[in-house]
């Protein structure tokens, strides 16, 4: 392989990471919801409901979240609710130290993500278009 | 009482490590400060402390500073506990370290939850999350408001309801305790302490996408006396000056609409006694509005007390508590004149910087015009009315773990 091409790989890879994350919402193959919109996937996302809207009111939401620094997960939030990774913080700030609610479980990989989502009736989460699987169902976003 | 209950929480913390599968959270959060005051008269001592910028030191590096660990146990989905404790600056002038929160949180059904032990006491929008820096824009609570209510903490409990209403949330919660407050003084070193018992508080909030509104109002039965007026406690008590217990309430209302690229947030509080001479009714509001530009925010706020206790302008509420109405407006005066602690009116101008420097980690800059009218609501008058404007200049790290 010449160099330049393996160069030219390199920073197509790196350009894909960083500019085309794209963010999809995952859940358990069993789950009813099909769609979302942007304000409902950023209410499950904050904890602001445990309810799926329009789905089965028995299913709790268990909503995972990427580590801090990931660029799927600031993609996310930006996406979700037009919120970066401080105004994100500082909303779980204000919950976490009245004890009210705690923000969602970090999970370390999409593949954990997965993997939780797989085993987790009511979970919910969201990884890069391009690690799907059948292992989850992923939720259409809706204006 | 209160003893029980922190015993309760020990001993759910106790049973939740000898629990097969309980979740541990161990989270933090701080603040180290700067104040620098042009005034070196009298001490900007923000909200209830016992000095700050000013005649004390005109740099301060102490007063601002909090330290805070809490620790979040869940047993299982119905019974969780929380302990936070703090250090700052208190009331007595050193930072022994307090137990904010200590309390077991049950969960009813997934709609409802109770909480008994040491709460919160939830009078104003940000009450619950007041000392963490890191959640609010500016640089601290707006003092003509925040300093209406000098506790923070009460023993009993609360309950909560949250229901999804059209296309938002209301939130409702009803609480019932007591509390146990000290309110600093500058010129003494002990502070005044008192207490607000049977305290009943309803607090209301909606929210929908980028807008929360809430409404709250609490009364209690307050037992309080100022150290300063203690040696005219005779000649008050004659005149109906002063009761021993005396109902007291506060209302409060709030909004706030942030939808990413700004923000605004407002509220708007009032506080009455039936002894007014002690603790005169005020009212209090303040506006504050920021732009976002990535990990920037500008802001700007526009923060008034306005006090009723000056017994010269406040006749008429004399006269309906009084027994004897003009002997206690004449007290009044003399009280004013001697005293004269009682006009708190205030406005302050804030200009500020809120720069999210790196993870976790918030770097803001305020400048502060603060304009009392007399005393003002901020300061620790040691040299009679503060009588001038003066000009702070804040800079805060906030941090969150």
């Amino acid at each position: 392989m010449h160099y330049h091409t393996i160069v030219l790989r390199i920073l197509l890879a790196v350009c894909s990471a960083a500019v085309y994350a794209e963010p999809v919402v995952v859940v358990n193959p069993k789950n009813t919801i099909s769609a979302l919109t942007p304000e409902q996937a950023s209410n499950l996302f904050l904890k602001k409901t445990s309810e799926f809207p329009g789905g089965d009111s028995m299913t709790i939401a268990v909503p995972v979240d990427l580590p801090a620094g990931n660029v799927v997960r600031d993609e996310f939030y930006n996406k979700m609710a037009k919120k970066n990774y401080a105004q994100v913080k500082a909303y779980w700030a204000k919950l976490l130290f009245t004890g009210m609610r705690t923000p969602p479980k970090e999970l370390f990989s999409a593949e954990d993500v997965k993997k939780f989502i797989a085993t987790t009736s009511g979970a919910i989460g969201y990884i890069d278009k391009n690690a799907v699987d059948s292992s989850v169902k992923v939720v259409q976003l809706i204006q | 009482m209160i003893k029980q209950l922190m015993w309760m929480v020990v001993m759910a913390a106790a049973l939740g490590i000898a629990h097969a599968d309980p979740e541990f959270q161990f989270s933090g959060f701080g603040t180290l400060g700067i104040v620098h005051s042009n005034n070196d008269k009298e001490d900007y001592a923000s909200t209830n402390k016992p000095y700050g910028a000013g005649f004390t030191n005109q740099t301060d590096f102490t007063a601002d500073n909090i330290a805070a660990v809490q620790l979040d146990a869940k047993l299982n989905d119905t019974v969780s506990s929380t302990l936070q404790v703090v250090s700052e600056l208190n009331q007595e002038g050193n930072f022994r370290p307090r137990i904010e929160w200590a309390n077991i949180k049950l969960n009813i059904n997934k709609n409802t939850f109770l909480r008994l032990g040491r709460l919160g006491s939830p009078v104003y929008m940000v009450s619950d999350y007041r000392l963490v820096g890191y959640a609010s824009t500016w640089v601290r609570n707006p003092v003509e408001v925040y300093n209406l209510i000098a506790f923070s903490h009460g023993e009993g409990g609360d309950i909560n309801y949250r229901q999804s209403l059209g296309q938002g949330f209301l939130a409702l919660q009803g609480g019932l305790y007591n509390a146990k407050f000290q309110v600093a003084d500058g010129r003494f070193p002990v502070p005044n302490e008192g207490n607000l018992n049977k305290v009943k508080l309803l607090n209301m909030s909606y929210e929908q996408g980028a807008f929360t509104g809430r409404i709250m109002y609490a009364e209690g039965s307050l037992d309080f006396i100022p150290s300063r007026l203690l040696p005219l406690a005779g000649v008050l008590e004659q005149v109906g000056g002063i009761t021993e217990v005396s109902p007291a309430s506060f209302f409060a209302l709030g909004a706030t609409y942030d939808p990413g690229p700004w923000l605004v947030q407002s509220e708007y509080t009032v506080r009455r006694s039936s002894h007014g001479i002690v603790t005169p009714k005020q009212s209090a509001w303040y506006v504050m509005g920021g732009l976002r530009f990535g990990d920037l925010t500008p802001y700007a706020m526009f923060a008034r007390c306005i006090s009723a206790g000056s017994f010269t302008n406040d006749t008429a509420t004399a006269m309906e508590n009084g027994v004897l109405g003009a002997a206690y407006v004449g007290v009044g005066q003399v009280i004013n004149q001697v005293y004269g602690a009682f006009n708190q009116s205030e406005e302050t101008l804030s200009l500020g910087l809120r720069f999210d420097v790196m993870k976790n980690v918030a770097l803001k800059f305020q400048f502060d015009h603060v304009m009392p009218e007399t005393y003002g609501i901020a300061f620790q008058t040691r040299n009679g009315p503060v009588n001038s404007n003066v000009n702070l200049f804040t800079a805060h790290l906030d941090f969150v773990f």
